[in-house]
């Protein structure tokens, strides 16, 4: 793993494409894209749980919606409150 | 908006998802490239769109996942062409209009002729339509080439034409000349001018060629007015050389016509009874078909007067249906007699209808000695007018080319006739 991070650091190659890391890109506190996600483990209007290849992410909020999402991106709406990682 | 039309023309569903485990479906979709939008959770079941492909595809993993979808609303065209399969006839119709107006749009429905001054838009459509140029013509077998070769051809007036086509109208733009009477000898070939009339000179405008009369004198019909010769004098005044021009000038030439008319003093004058008829017909190619009420009786003497108006679409483009009106105005004959102011009148009246029209011909009336003579039984207008017109008339030049090698000797030299 270090070894690879290593690798992408020196040959500047894109992370996410090298280690399969989530890309997550909030626009203030209603929007959000995700990419690199594996697949959704629970969806409520409070809270969102995506696996990753490395972690989960967890998108908590108000309203929370999913606009659309096919295999490699998503894009989620509603009021964010807290984004988590475990 | 793309997607938006993309998502219509390929129709999806609203549905309903409910059950054990939805996260699991959800990510078998996205698994299977099943695109689903819209998602919204709602209490413990989620709503989403699905296309129809994709909705055909999710029986299975709602088997796997032991979950029940719902359908909730149905959005498309899919849907809409099946909602609306009993209105077959509606469909049908609107592609037949639109088949009609497509095939319609084929033809030529209106010729208009534009630009034209002295000829009128019957002549060259009659020409046109005996060239099988007519209105309802198919498009494709207008040929503006041709067209326009074939007017200049036919008629010497036109010296410009362009045959358009704009949608399903010809447009024909002609450019005439405005002196035909000028086109007998062209423009650079040499040319006389002599009188078409006899009569008096009074104004000469030359600008080009040899004037042979004066203003003031009287010509006859025939005589030069201004040759195409023009000499070149040299110092001793003897001709060095001779040139021969297209004579071209104004000239103005009075002459007085003798004017006579007369009508007798007694004349038949109608009575109208007040009585009137109106009937209605409509001729459809050769057959005529009348529209009237049964007559009362019949008139032994009546005025009628018949108004027709044949039924065209666009511009001049006349149906073989003429729609008609006939009025008749009973009246009674009686004899009567022209009082003597009435007769002078009527005869003052004859004359300047006379003289408008010379008017119109384009010329000029100087001077009107006409009197008004009445006798028991007859009132005659007689006496000379003086009149002005512009009276030249081009003639081909006889031509004498001066001998070079013998100098300026005129009388040695050869005669062309054109």
């Amino acid at each position: 793993m270090k070894l690879r991070e290593q690798m992408a650091e020196k040959l500047k190659l894109p992370k996410d494409l090298v280690m399969g890391a989530a890309v997550l890109t909030v626009t203030g506190r209603s929007e959000a894209y995700v990419e690199n996600y594996r697949g959704i483990i629970e969806y409520t209007e409070q809270r969102i749980r995506l696996q990753t290849k490395t972690c989960q992410m967890t998108l908590c909020g108000e309203g929370l919606h999913i606009d659309y999402y096919t295999e490699d991106e998503m894009k989620i709406s509603g009021e964010i409150g807290e984004i988590r990682y475990c | 908006m793309l997607t938006n039309l993309l998502k219509f023309l390929k129709g999806y569903v609203v549905i309903r998802l409910s059950g054990y485990s939805p996260e699991r479906f959800l990510n078998l979709c996205s698994h299977h490239k099943i695109v689903l939008w819209g998602l919204r959770s709602v209490g413990a079941d989620y709503e989403m769109c699905v296309s129809i492909h994709g909705f055909l595809k999710l029986r299975p993993l709602v088997r796997k996942t032991r979950t029940k979808i719902v359908i909730l609303e149905r959005h498309g065209l899919p849907f809409w062409l099946h909602r609306y399969r009993s209105r077959k006839l509606f469909l049908g119709g609107a592609l037949l209009a639109a088949s009609l107006l497509y095939v319609l749009s084929l033809f030529i429905w209106n010729i208009h002729v534009e630009g034209n001054y002295s000829l009128s838009d019957e002549v060259i459509l009659d020409y046109l339509s005996s060239e099988g140029i007519l209105h309802g013509m198919a498009k494709r077998d207008v040929h503006g080439e041709e067209i326009e070769a074939k007017l200049r051809e036919h008629f010497q007036e036109i010296t410009w034409t362009s045959a358009e086509v704009k949608g399903t109208r010809l447009i024909i733009h002609v450019q005439e000349n405005e002196d035909v009477t000028f086109e007998e000898i062209p423009g650079e070939e040499p040319a006389d001018l002599v009188a078409s009339e006899s009569g008096k000179i009074v104004s000469m405008i030359v600008r080009s060629g040899t004037p042979a009369v004066l203003e003031g004198m009287e010509v006859e019909k025939g005589d030069l007015l201004v040759g195409s010769r023009v000499e070149v004098l040299d110092d001793a005044g003897e001709v060095a050389n001779a040139y021969y021009v297209h004579a071209d000038a104004d000239i103005l030439i009075q002459r007085s016509e003798y004017y006579e008319a007369s009508f007798p003093m007694h004349y038949e004058k109608k009575i109208y009874s007040g009585r009137k008829r109106t009937t209605y017909y409509l001729t459809i190619g050769r057959k005529r078909l009348d529209i009237s009420l049964p007559h009362r009786g019949s008139y032994e003497q009546s005025d009628a007067i018949t108004s027709e108006w044949p039924l065209k679409i666009t511009e001049n483009f006349y149906l073989p249906v003429v729609f008609g009106k006939i009025t008749e105005q009973e009246y009674t004959p009686s004899d009567a007699v022209y009082t003597k102011k009435e007769a002078t009148a009527h005869a003052k009246e004859e004359l300047s209808l006379f003289l408008e029209k010379l008017r119109i011909k384009g010329l000029q009336i100087i001077e009107n000695n006409v009197k008004i003579e009445i006798n028991s039984d007859k009132c005659t207008a007689y006496g000379t007018y003086i009149l002005e017109e512009s009276g030249v008339k081009e003639q081909a030049p006889v031509m004498e080319i001066p001998n070079q090698e013998e100098g300026t000797d005129v009388s040695d030299s050869r005669r062309i006739y054109f």
